[in-house]
């Protein structure tokens, strides 16, 4: 008789694993007909098992390990608008733009302080639809590959983009009751990426008003982990103080580049000796956020810093075109 | 059970209790959810029973490779 295909310890996907125990049960069935043949007992009903089991394993699970294998991450929705079976409409639309919008944000902002051109390079981010899978709501995600036309330097960025995105779930698992756990900063050790990274999860973070009452996040290299409501408040509480509490007072001069459409965040670039800084602006009006897009500032604050000392994340105190007096930034 | 030991007769008996109906009787009464695999030329239904699914793998971020662990039941007699 024809054995298992799927060895324990072998390299197989999940599609390879929902055929290996598809084969256990054709197996099993292959069996009792031996023994219907042999012994003329009536196993009708023992097939009809096998058979009711068969559909089950196909019907529940080959769906999600086809997104499983062809994912780089997998998003998972929770909530009435994600009943089993089927999805709401609603719910499936907040959630593949949300993801697109946060993805595409994160990649912006993280190449921006890599020292790149994140608004530009960020459209070249290619995001392709792995799949849906149903059983509350599955939805994966592809970074497809860098262009081959880009700098060498901006390849490397947009491969770190794809690897930042794909450490949020490891982060979550920082998140404590009602503050974030010290160990993040080792997680994600450049301040200013691990910002980015901290408003992509609140911006993933369900509200609850579209049915997706927590939103599951997995890849690759890591396994499922959840934002909801609670996320939602320690996130926005640390987004809004110095997580470092070690932080220095510096003064930089710079080009200011808008990152986020929430206006508390934009990136200092073309700063001497630096490259490129994240700003967090606190309070700053619409109007005097736009007004400084595309200027030349000097700004003062307090910054924290990479492993190497290099400042990457400054929290604010005044900002004023390079060259004129200081106004308070908040 | 094998397929060469014992007499037809205790096959059609044990078979009796691995129907879909059986099962779901059984499933009912004890809470219990119980199949009758047949064995022959090494076959090993209970590997289906310790590979991880997809959703308790995606939830603990396991491998396809990582196999749960199984309970072997014996009779006790004091």
């Amino acid at each position: 008789m024809e054995h298992v295909i799927f060895k324990p310890g072998s390299e197989r996907s999940w599609v390879d694993q929902v055929h290996a125990r598809a084969a256990l049960i054709h197996e099993q069935i292959a069996l009792l007909k031996k023994v219907e043949a042999q012994d003329g007992i009536d196993v009708s009903g023992n097939i009809d098992l096998w058979r009711d089991k068969l559909a089950s394993l196909y019907a529940s699970e080959y769906a999600l390990a086809g997104l499983l294998d062809s994912s780089d991450m997998v998003f998972h929705a929770e909530g009435p608008g994600a009943a089993h079976g089927h999805p709401s409409l609603a719910s499936l639309n907040w959630l593949s733009s949300s993801v697109e919008r946060q993805l595409k944000q994160l990649a912006a902002a993280m190449l921006d302080s890599l020292g790149a051109d994140g608004r530009t390079l960020s459209k070249s981010l290619d995001l392709r639809l792995s799949g849906i899978a149903p059983g509350s709501l599955f939805l994966g995600v592809r970074y497809a590959p860098v262009p081959a036309d880009l700098l060498p330097q901006d390849s490397e960025a947009m491969q770190a983009v794809a690897s930042g995105a794909m450490a949020l779930p490891s982060l979550v698992r920082y998140i404590e009751d009602e503050a974030l756990d010290a160990g993040i900063r080792e997680a994600s050790p450049d301040p200013a990426i691990l910002d980015a990274q901290l408003a992509a999860l609140l911006k993933l973070a369900p509200t609850g008003t579209k049915g997706i009452h927590s939103l599951g996040m997995s890849s690759r290299i890591n396994g499922e982990a959840i934002v909801g409501q609670r996320e939602r408040v320690v996130l926005r509480d640390a987004l809004s103080r110095p997580l470092d509490k070690a932080m220095k007072p510096g003064s930089f001069v710079g080009q200011v580049r808008e990152t986020d459409l929430d206006r508390t965040r934009v990136t200092l670039r073309q700063v001497a000796g630096v490259g490129a800084i994240r700003c967090v602006l606190r309070d700053m009006s619409a109007a005097d956020a736009k007004r400084l897009i595309g200027e030349t500032v000097e700004v003062r604050g307090r910054y924290a810093a990479d492993r190497e000392g290099r400042p990457r994340l400054l929290y604010v105190e005044s900002i004023h075109p390079s060259g004129q007096m200081a106004l308070p930034a908040a | 059970m094998s397929l060469v030991q014992g007499s037809a007769e205790a096959r059609r008996a044990l078979l009796g209790l691995g129907g879909a109906s059986a099962h779901d009787r059984i499933g009912r009464t004890y809470g219990v959810d119980f199949y009758i695999t047949l064995v022959e030329g090494g076959s090993d239904f209970s590997l289906f029973f310790r590979y991880v699914g997809e959703k308790t793998a995606q939830a603990k971020n396991l491998h396809t490779r990582d196999l749960r662990g199984t309970v072997r039941v014996t009779e006790w007699n004091t």
